[in-house]
């Protein structure tokens, strides 16, 4: 699975990440390099800190929001 | 505010467009002389009843673009509340218009497999809350201000 150490290391910091809920994440590898107010900011921290090694943006949620399409949809499977 | 008028098909509001890499990509890919893919033209349907837009693989593929992490999503076919998950992915969005375009340089989107649909995309709310979108059915003609 992509970004699974990058996942893991979100959910193990989220209680801490709560304090800045609705900003945004970057985790790299085992590490959260810092909570940013805007998608495209946490982006622009992210490649300036990792370059073009695999990243994760997460918006920082007590509840993780689903979205909702009203159509089917399948999924590509990349595992 | 500029607004595009088309017709509406069998497939509904269909919308050209283009797609391309996010600002931040673009500048780590130049940063580390990584020549930056060229915009995509893409074919989306407009679509109230999706909250997030989404792109075809084969979109993503073209440009190169890495997933940055995984959200949740409910569809008809999710049953007993246990949602889908999908890989998301950092892009750049522009609607285009002869007297003004509307850019997007970071937009969260999914992953999906929409080409069997006649399509490449859906275009989502989260680019609908900036636009005014008009739907003419007698007409057969829709507006989208931006």
């Amino acid at each position: 699975m992509e970004l699974e150490i990058e996942l893991e290391t979100y959910k193990r910091e989220l209680p801490n990440l709560l304090k800045d809920e609705g900003h945004y994440a970057v985790v790299f590898g085992d590490k959260v390099v810092g909570t940013y107010v805007s998608y495209e900011d946490a982006l622009a921290i992210g490649y300036e800190w990792c370059g073009l090694k695999p990243f994760l943006v997460k918006k920082i949620q007590a509840i993780e929001q689903v979205q909702y399409i009203t159509r089917d949809l399948s999924f590509p499977c990349h595992t | 505010m500029p607004h595009l008028t088309l017709s509406i098909g069998p497939g509904g509001p269909i919308l050209d467009f283009l797609c391309g890499v996010s600002k931040p990509r673009a500048e780590a890919l130049t940063k580390a002389k990584v020549a930056v893919p060229p915009y995509v033209a893409v074919r989306g349907l407009v679509d109230t009843g999706a909250s997030i837009t989404s792109f075809d693989s084969s979109i993503l593929r073209q440009l190169g673009v890495v997933s940055k992490g995984t959200i949740q999503i409910h569809t008809p076919s999710t049953d007993h509340g246990k949602p889908h998950i999908a890989n998301q992915y950092d892009v750049s969005v522009i609607l285009r218009h002869p007297q003004a375009t509307r850019i997007w340089q970071a937009l969260p989107v999914f992953e999906s497999s929409l080409s069997h649909q006649g399509i490449q995309a859906l275009i989502g709310r989260d680019i609908l809350n900036y636009c005014l979108l008009t739907y003419d059915g007698n007409s057969k003609l829709f507006a989208l201000a931006f």
